[in-house]
């Protein structure tokens, strides 16, 4: 099943952007190593899991296969320089690049109806139509 | 005296939503319509607006399919029912970081953003929890979250971590965390400028939906039922009531100056104009010398 995959994927892209959004705005860094040390986790998780599941074969398969790799090679951006890596000017404009690429891919990758989203609809407001 | 007038624009709605998920507890009660909105505050010197709603282009599918969120309205569109365009907002305060509240940044190029850190930092932790625990972190775009980071990065981002005053002149901001999102804001505007303020009125955000959240819809608080919070909150029930208390306080528990923009009866409390389907202007009060935007 890839939805845990995927979902899996968004997830971390949305840390990792949240991540940029507080040190860039000013928030205290070493809380948000704590943030890294944990998207850092989750992300070798799910490579080992989609690794390991050869059965995925589709082009979304390989759309989120891709973008779990793109994630981990921003970890390791991040993990290598922290502090400097999430605010420096050099780097926060490939930072936020690859995260819009990485959304753009998983955007178009989704597939609502069999629970491939990058919005969870199911607590927001919108969810109580009938 | 009367520094800013006050718009709500509708620019979506969804015309069939179950009563009980506006209304906790409202079971069995039917369907009502809910309009999504945002709300302009305009001065002699600024154009600041509460919330920018969610861009089509990602969702809006899948909101019309599934949800039934129809006839979306892109911002200079709605703006222009005010005589405003996107370009003129110099400040936009996000009440909380769900996708019909944060999802249209890219939209307002002059304007400075504010929010609250603790949202950001709980939507981090949300999205970290386990799957099975995802309802936690639902309506969050990790794009908004990178939209946002990059108005961070240009300086057009302001993280609130606390109560504000005169965050622009007249307009204070206050916090109610762990209540429909992890820290919410609600918009205080005090259109007199004073403090205390014999004008004060109050921009809910999603803490209120609907006048049954406020107790119902006459005139003071003190004439009506219980308030009863919004069906669906990720945070206490408890707070999202203190809160609604909170802002009927700022406001002498005059009902009608606590502003839910997912409120359809708002159409019928205020003058206003419905423009198409999805596409309507409440006029909630007017500057001075301002002349109406309904004609």
């Amino acid at each position: 099943m890839l939805q845990p995959h995927y979902n899996g994927a968004v997830r971390l892209l949305g840390q990792m952007a949240g991540l940029l959004l507080l040190a860039n705005a000013g928030s205290d860094l070493d809380r948000q190593r704590g943030h890294l040390r944990v998207a850092q986790i989750q992300w070798r998780e799910l490579l080992d899991a989609i690794e390991s599941d050869l059965a995925f074969r589709s082009r979304t398969a390989a759309a989120v296969s891709g973008s779990i790799k793109r994630i981990g090679a921003l970890l390791e951006r991040l993990e290598s320089r922290f502090a400097r890596s999430l605010t420096d000017e050099g780097e926060l404009p490939h930072l936020l690049g690859e995260l819009a690429a990485i959304r753009r891919l998983l955007q178009e990758a989704s597939c609502p109806q069999h629970g491939l989203a990058i919005v969870d609809f199911t607590g927001a407001c919108c969810a109580g139509a009938h | 005296m009367a520094d800013y007038s006050i718009w709500v624009l509708e620019y979506a709605s969804q015309p069939k939503t179950e009563t009980g998920s506006i209304v906790y507890g409202a079971y069995n009660q039917g369907f009502r319509a809910m309009p999504y909105a945002y709300v302009v505050l305009q001065s002699k010197d600024h154009v600041a607006m509460v919330d920018v709603g969610h861009n089509h282009s990602d969702f809006g599918e899948t909101l019309a399919v599934r949800y039934g969120v129809e006839h979306w309205h892109g911002p200079r569109e709605a703006l222009a029912l005010c005589g405003l365009r996107p370009e003129d907002v110099d400040t936009v305060f996000i009440t909380h970081a769900h996708f019909d509240h944060f999802g249209n940044v890219e939209a307002f190029p002059n304007a400075h953003f504010y929010i609250a850190e603790q949202e950001i930092e709980k939507s981090i932790w949300a999205l970290a929890l386990p799957e099975r625990l995802q309802v936690i972190a639902s309506a969050i775009d990790p794009g908004d979250l990178a939209r946002g980071a990059v108005l961070a990065r240009q300086g057009r981002l302001t993280l609130v971590t606390s109560d504000m005053a005169n965050v622009l002149p007249g307009i204070d901001l206050h916090l109610a965390p762990d209540t429909h999102s992890f820290a919410s804001l609600w918009v205080e505007l005090r259109n007199d400028r004073k403090q205390p303020s014999e004008d004060v009125w109050v921009l809910a955000g999603d803490l209120v939906y609907a006048y049954e959240n406020l107790g119902g819809t006459g005139a003071t608080a003190g004439n009506g039922e219980p308030y009863l919070p919004i069906g669906f909150a990720i945070g206490s029930q408890t707070n999202l009531l203190l809160a609604t208390e909170a802002m009927l306080q700022a406001v002498g528990h005059e009902r009608r100056r606590v502003v839910p923009v997912h409120e359809d009866r708002l159409k019928q409390v205020f003058p206003s104009r419905v423009k198409a389907p999805g596409l309507a202007i409440s006029e909630i009060c007017l500057a001075d010398g301002v002349s109406s935007r309904l004609s």
